[in-house]
């Protein structure tokens, strides 16, 4: 116990399992090694040079909201850092314990409480997988529309507490688009619901505090999601650009004629051959892919197709037929599987930023430029991707790699930190913002101030408000240490 | 005598799997106690600081190694079928060189050699029950040397340890010795009836990695696909089947797996079939029996070679009876959820373990429906 004296460790240790059960508290190397480790490369680089990343001083895993209330008030009591923890999926270093304290595991908060068919509603605990629960709803016959890479690992309440995008969402939303209302608790041990529905003149959306805050406002615990049926059909096609800019133009065009794909994913020319050829083998060697996704019933599908597949034609893309653009999306996951992702010992990092169109091709070819020009003695290359497309503007998915990073991993650290600084500069520089479905965590924490400017403020004055000791996943989103 | 360190030949694939959560959806005790160090990746990650040098085997790192079932299924769901299985069982082997393997290991170890008994007498043929010794249960040998008779193929029962347990708790010596003395004591027969997959699977191929292959004139067939020409002498089962197949049928067909998992939004499909969860005759012949018997069968995705474990198998019901009958229960949780009134398998093991979960769907051992 990094914070308590030996004798007080105990008595907090015998309190908690009170509360969820001894076998549900766990003090082990072994099982605070566990849990702070997720997907950001930070932790993992200290785990690969045979260091430990900061470990929580205690695991505990409640069954029930109220018993997470108790555990709240207690951590409260004795000044402890609560860190919320569901599939431990996040890339950008949420749930690692950087002040110690009890981390809080939520998956056992994974019942379905109702699916409300006459609304095309779920109501869930936080803590349930997304797997299981789009597995679950599926057996009749719903979806929820929301597919991350990280749908294997992650929970309902990651999905909201990092604001996340899924395959589909140019169709069907984000993370928080979907959302209806959530019940949190609060740094106090108060619990909180949000108004039943979302859209409304009730005054301020309180809900939309919550969903992104990544636990530094409060915990979700449950949620009520809007569902979809499965379509009747989901069909993809692949078509290759001639250049990345008529991919764009295209992308643009099909978003603004309002159409509505249920997927664009669009490569750059290294993404075309590094990635689309090396994960699905197809015979692409320049170009920009793309592929293009519908869903729904099978008339509205085929005249949105049309039109949207004359825009692709109009640009000079070549249609690759329905048989590639099927094959990516069976295959969707596995660019997530090793050895097809990418792992040490490279440093790279997904950088993901959001823009305007207006905005977001200069901004992609700026941070590519700066990037390359800037650390090309590392031997740093950039390539991207664009995802998620809104009516407005779309999200880049790029990516660094560093083949050969330094040995030493405090130099390989300042490196790391030291592009991340870059790219976010660049991408502040011309009008993007910073993570479009990432999140903050602890990666960007030191430039969310600077991302909101004086807005800032209302941040730290709600965090303030909320959690005056900043008890609750401190040292994320920009908000320091607990206070003394 | 210690064998020189296994794991270290792991060491690419460790640092290849210890960062991927993708292999979540699979785990099995990790489902069941909810602990992030039961699951997949953070077995790697301990196993590779192992392997890279970083850590040493300590008892605590030999009791989280048996807290698990091998997380087969766990290669089974990767698209690439990584290694899992394989690294699991030499790092339980290096486990036990190193002195750390649990005592209750140690006592089911010595347990399954206590499960031997020398072969009957016999016209040629025997019917190794290799996983109904384990059970020490003669009603289930009853059963099974009726079903062979009624097969065609009267043959005494043989209480054999067959070499899985220790192989698969880490006692690589004493597997060996135990393989050896089975090879020794088959040799009068020509045909070897296997009560259950694991034996099947241990006598056709763990003896041989074991250096200890049956003569090339020994037969071996296993009691289920015998009785797929058999009429069955029961009524079916009540109500719709799941049928559960144990570790050892996904073991069985390794090596034509089709590993794809049901993804979100596709696990109901029309189209889906649930030879996608995994193909080959070990996984058929079950339910061939069960459409004889007019049984009507659910499935869901966690069927075939990616069916999670119901504490029958590796010997997890004797070294954590808890975990065990916590896997059973869940298992038999998820056969309900899918609107199946009994559950049908040809283990006698899984059997067992079902049974043992207090408001379990009826179960049924195939062999029951011909003896």
């Amino acid at each position: 116990m990094s914070r308590r004296d030996a004798l007080a460790g105990r008595m907090l240790v015998n309190e908690l399992a009170g509360i969820v059960g001894r076998q549900h508290l766990h003090e082990s190397e072994a099982d605070r090694l566990a849990y702070a480790v997720d997907v950001y490369w930070a932790p993992r680089l200290w785990v690969d040079r045979g260091r430990l990343p900061p470990l929580p001083d205690l695991v505990v895993a409640p069954g029930t909201r109220d018993e997470l209330v108790e555990v709240v008030k207690l951590a409260r009591l004795h000044r402890m850092p609560i860190i919320p923890y569901g599939g431990g999926s996040n890339s950008q270093g949420c749930i690692v314990p950087v002040h110690g304290g009890i981390t809080v595991d939520l998956k056992r908060l994974d019942r379905i409480l109702a699916i409300d068919e006459r609304s095309g509603v779920l109501h869930a605990e936080a803590g349930i997988n997304g797997f299981h629960l789009e597995s679950a709803l599926n057996r009749q016959g719903w979806t929820l529309p929301h597919y991350p890479a990280s749908a294997h690992a992650a929970t309902l309440g990651g999905y909201l507490a990092c604001r996340g995008s899924g395959t589909v969402s140019t169709k069907y939303g984000k993370a928080e688009d979907l959302v209806l209302s959530i019940e949190v608790v609060l740094p106090d041990g108060t619990v909180m619901r949000t108004l039943a529905v979302p859209n409304h003149a009730a005054g301020p959306g309180i809900l939309q505090l919550f969903v992104g805050a990544e636990g530094s406002f409060g915990i979700i615990t449950e949620a009520t999601m809007r569902l979809e049926r499965l379509p009747e059909v989901r069909r993809f096609r692949s078509f290759l650009f001639p250049t990345l800019a008529a991919g764009m133009q295209a992308g643009r065009r099909i978003m603004l004629d309002r159409l509505q794909p249920l997927v664009i994913r669009l490569y750059d020319e290294r993404s075309t051959i590094r990635t689309v050829k090396h994960v699905l083998g197809s015979d692409v060697s320049s170009g920009a892919y793309m592929v293009l996704g519908f869903d729904g019933f099978a008339d509205i599908v085929a005249a949105q197709e049309q039109r949207a597949h004359a825009i692709c034609a109009e640009l000079g893309a070549e249609d690759l037929g329905e048989e590639a653009g099927q094959h990516w999306w069976d295959n969707r996951y596995n660019f997530y599987f090793p050895p097809k992702a990418p792992d040490f010992p490279w440093m790279f990092g997904t950088l993901d930023t959001v823009a305007t169109f207006d905005r977001i091709e200069a901004l992609v070819a700026a941070k590519k430029q700066a990037l390359e020009q800037t650390f090309a003695p590392h031997g740093l290359y950039y390539y991207a991707h664009f995802s998620h497309w809104f009516p407005w503007g779309a999200m880049v998915y790029d990516r660094f790699v560093i083949e050969q990073p330094p040995a030493d991993p405090d130099e390989a650290l300042l490196l790391h930190d030291q592009v991340w600084d870059m790219a976010t500069q660049v991408s502040l520089a011309h009008g993007g913002v910073i993570n479009e479905h990432h999140g903050v965590g602890l990666k960007l924490a030191r430039h969310v101030r600077r991302q909101f400017g004086e807005g800032f403020r209302v941040l730290e004055a709600i965090k303030n408000g909320l959690d005056p000791d900043h008890l609750f996943n401190p040292g994320k989103m920009g908000f320091g240490p607990p206070r003394q | 005598m210690s064998d020189p360190p296994r794991l270290a030949a792991h060491t690419a694939s460790l640092a290849a799997l210890r960062f991927c959560p993708m292999h979540m959806p699979a785990a099995e005790v990790g489902a069941l106690t909810g602990r992030a160090s039961h699951l997949t990746h953070h077995r790697m990650i301990r196993l590779w600081r192992i392997a890279a040098g970083h850590a040493g085997w300590t008892a605590e790192e030999g009791r989280l190694l048996h807290e698990s079932t091998l997380d087969t299924i766990s290669a089974a769901f990767d698209p690439y079928t990584p290694p899992i299985g394989r690294i699991m069982l030499d790092a339980r082997a290096d486990a036990w060189d190193a002195g750390v393997a649990p005592d209750a290991v140690r006592a089911a170890v010595a347990a399954s050699d206590a499960d031997h008994a020398p072969p009957p007498a016999h016209q040629g043929t025997l019917l190794v029950c290799g996983e109904v010794a384990q059970l020490r249960e003669p009603t289930m040998a009853a059963i099974a040397v009726r079903a062979a008779a009624h097969a065609g193929v009267p043959s005494p029962a043989w209480h054999a340890a067959t070499a899985a347990v220790p192989f698969a708790l880490g006692a690589r010596q004493i597997a060996s010795q135990q393989a050896e003395r089975l090879r020794i004591q088959a040799a009068g027969a020509r045909r070897l009836i296997a009560d259950g997959p694991e034996t099947f699977w241990a006598l056709t191929r763990l003896l041989p990695q074991l250096d200890c292959a049956l003569g090339p004139d020994v037969e071996v067939v296993s009691l289920t696909s015998l009785l797929r020409a058999a009429t069955p002498t029961a009524a079916p089962p009540a109500g719709p089947v799941f049928v559960h197949d144990a570790r050892a049928a996904y073991l069985l067909s390794e090596t034509e797996p089709e590993p794809a998992a049901s993804m979100p939004g596709f696990e109901r499909q029309p189209g889906a079939a649930e030879t996608t969860c995994g193909r080959g005759a070990v996984f058929d012949v079950p339910r061939h029996i069960l459409a004889k018997l007019g049984a009507a069968q659910v499935w869901g995705a966690w069927t075939r070679g990616l069916a999670k474990s119901a504490g029958g198998d590796d010997a997890l019901w004797r070294t954590h009876p808890a975990l065990a009958d916590g896997l059973a229960r869940l298992r038999a949780t998820y056969a309900r959820a899918l609107g199946a009134a009994s559950i049908a398998t040809d283990s006698p093991l899984s059997a067992a373990a079902l049974r043992r979960v207090a408001d379990a769907p009826a179960v049924l051992w195939l062999p029951e429906a011909f003896a």
